[in-house]
């Protein structure tokens, strides 16, 4: 017991070494809290980003755990700790949102998540992205009542956690003509995270906010076991890449993996290895499993079979 | 607060101009929210301050001002005041400069005394975040630089390359405007001139490099909507034109990094040459996906007629007569 706790006083120390320049915010409000807030601050500061650790201010700190508390009976820790706690959606920079969000909400009468997409759809201008800028944080998407779509989907995600429903981002790679890189909100209900999406078709393969993979959860799969040149990769990379409309869409959640669950398609494999000149020698392969099929598939073929 | 002091004398002749070039090329959420109209106009009298005040600004025409002094970004890092704040540290430290490029090199002197390259976050950080933690990555870097460099009215713009063809990741870095012309630098405490740095070799196999303009120009590699990429690579490497003959489809062009194929641009009919480094590029294009492999030489335009196809099982990319597998 008394090693773990001295783990975990070592930790916050380096991770407040780590926060030059702002550490006096975390210190100073872990010194004026106890119980459930000083629990939630420690969590926050153990999980979010560098950058949110620099940015984080005591209004931001105050708004995120004193207006979560209150949601917090009923749900596990696994759920309220990263699903409402938390709230990181995308890229967003840190802010204060929850008080004005849930009082914004109110004013309305909206309860329940379909009455905030609804919302958002009539109401909010949806913008292009652009180059200059950073993504706008929720209260900028409320004042200007414009966003890109990841904003619009950032501002959903903080007014849902406002509201008390924990929320999750998911990003899914799908294949196909019309395939690429989209990202949909999962919401806690009813004991269940339920996707604000419902078509899943050509999906390959999808990750959670935490890194966690959860293709399974939206489509069928087929299991993918890759056997590296050797023992070991070493100096060999293996991407996995879907075809989409005129490219090749790298899947870099899954760079070299020993096994991975996919959904079913066709899916380009590359192995490569850089040359001590700078050059690049590639093996291109394909496979298209079906749902349920387990794929070996061995780079030492490919590598013996050169030239 | 030296910038107080120096507000007052500001000339208001060009402040609307710059207010209309700020308005023009800013994030909704920029000109959208009062806060931040307040952090624009503030950058825009100090930007004229200095264009009246260094012995540089006055040989800055109009345009190079507009578009590479005043705007209040780089790239996506927050908006902040970070122009009253540099100026305030800048200016004594540049004060025995005659000319741009000596305050340049003291300039890169300054900020690799401040900050170090570290890999971040994804997402980019303010030069006040860099400033306070002391680190960035190369982006966060070159958003330091550029505002320390902007904030005593030097011209200078973010470039980039989106790969490397030799190795892989890739890198940002700054041009500053002469009057003989863009040269390129990077935070140093040696460099003894501009047109110097670490990757200045690197750079000379690189396949693409781009610089942003936040304006609409024409010729640009892609408009979006608020800044134009502009192919800058013949400045850095021995180049060659690709041509597409008959550019009926939206053709992506690739290098391989990372282990995947990265696309570097694409090509259609409005893009329908390219100038790019010697080396080895991968052509897709179309449902399915077809593909070519070409080869770029310095000095030829290589025209090329779609052929489609599959992908080779086995290639290597770049491939020089010297290799050594």
């Amino acid at each position: 017991m008394v090693m773990l706790l001295a783990a975990l006083v070592l930790n916050i120390d380096s991770l407040l070494a780590d926060t030059p320049g702002n550490a006096g915010v975390w210190t100073g409000y872990m010194e004026n809290c106890t119980g459930d807030t000083l629990e939630c601050c420690l969590y926050l500061l153990k999980n979010i980003p560098r950058l949110d650790r620099l940015e984080m201010t005591t209004e931001a700190l105050d708004d995120h755990i004193l207006h979560s508390l209150p949601f917090r009976s009923g749900l596990p820790d696994s759920v309220f700790l990263p699903g409402l706690l938390l709230y990181r959606t995308a890229e967003e920079p840190v802010s204060s949102f929850r008080g004005t969000l849930g009082g914004f909400w109110d004013s309305l009468g909206a309860s329940e998540p379909r009455e905030v997409a609804e919302w958002a759809e009539e109401n909010l201008q949806v913008l292009s992205r652009r180059y200059l800028g950073g993504m706008q944080d929720p209260m900028q998407v409320l004042e200007s009542r414009a966003g890109t779509p990841g904003e619009i989907q950032v501002f959903l995600a903080a007014s849902l956690r406002a509201m008390g429903f924990p929320v999750r981002t998911v990003t899914g790679w799908f294949a196909g003509e019309s395939g690429g890189e989209e990202s949909w909100l999962e919401v806690w209900e009813n004991g269940r995270w339920s996707p604000m999406r419902e078509d899943f078709t050509g999906l390959m393969l999808a990750a959670g906010g935490n890194g966690g993979l959860l293709t399974g959860n939206c489509t069928e799969t087929f299991t993918l076991i890759v056997e590296p040149p050797g023992s070991s990769f070493g100096e060999y990379l293996v991407s996995l890449n879907l075809p989409v409309d005129g490219r090749y869409l790298p899947l870099d959640m899954a760079l070299c993996p020993d096994t991975v669950q996919l959904g079913s398609g066709n899916v380009l494999i590359c192995l490569s290895r850089r040359l001590p000149s700078g050059a690049v020698e590639v093996w291109n392969s394909f496979i298209s499993p079906l749902p349920g099929d387990t794929v070996h598939w061995d780079a030492s073929d490919l590598v013996a079979n050169r030239r | 607060m030296f910038h107080l002091l120096i507000t007052a004398a500001v000339s208001w002749t060009g402040m609307q101009e710059c207010m209309d070039q700020l308005q023009a090329h800013s994030p909704v959420s920029d000109i959208s929210v009062a806060e931040n109209l307040t952090v624009l106009e503030e950058n825009a009298e100090l930007a004229l301050w200095t264009r009246e005040n260094t012995p540089w600004g006055p040989l800055v025409p109009d345009s190079v001002f507009l578009r590479y002094v005043l705007p209040a970004r780089v790239s996506q890092e927050p908006l902040v005041a970070w122009r009253p704040v540099f100026m305030d540290a800048l200016l004594p430290v540049i004060s025995g400069s005659e000319t741009a490029g000596e305050a340049v090199l003291v300039i890169s002197s300054w900020c690799d005394s401040i900050i170090d390259y570290a890999p971040t976050q994804y997402r980019d950080q303010s030069p006040f975040v860099t400033w306070s933690s002391g680190i960035g990555r190369c982006e966060e870097m070159t958003v330091f630089f550029m505002c320390a460099l902007r904030s005593v009215g030097i011209p200078c713009r973010q470039v980039y390359t989106p790969w490397w063809s030799t190795v892989d990741g890739n890198h940002a870095w700054p041009e500053v405007w002469t009057p003989d012309g863009w040269a390129y630098t990077d935070i140093s405490s040696e460099l003894q001139t501009l047109n110097d740095a670490w990757f200045t070799e690197r750079a000379r196999s690189t396949a693409l490099v781009v610089a942003m303009v936040p304006d609409s120009l024409g010729g640009a590699l892609r408009y979006y909507g608020d800044a134009s990429s502009v192919n800058v690579t013949r400045d850095y490497a021995p180049s060659g034109i690709l041509v597409l003959e008959d550019p009926d489809e939206s053709v992506t062009v690739s290098i391989m990094n990372w282990g995947s194929y990265r696309p570097l641009a694409v090509m259609d009919s409005l893009h329908a040459s390219i100038e790019l480094g010697d080396g080895s590029y991968l052509l897709t294009w179309g449902w399915p996906v077809n593909s070519q492999h070409v080869d770029v030489a310095a000095g030829d335009t290589v025209r090329v007629r779609l052929a489609g196809g599959d992908l080779p099982g086995h290639m290597v990319m770049n491939l020089r007569e010297d290799a050594a597998w």
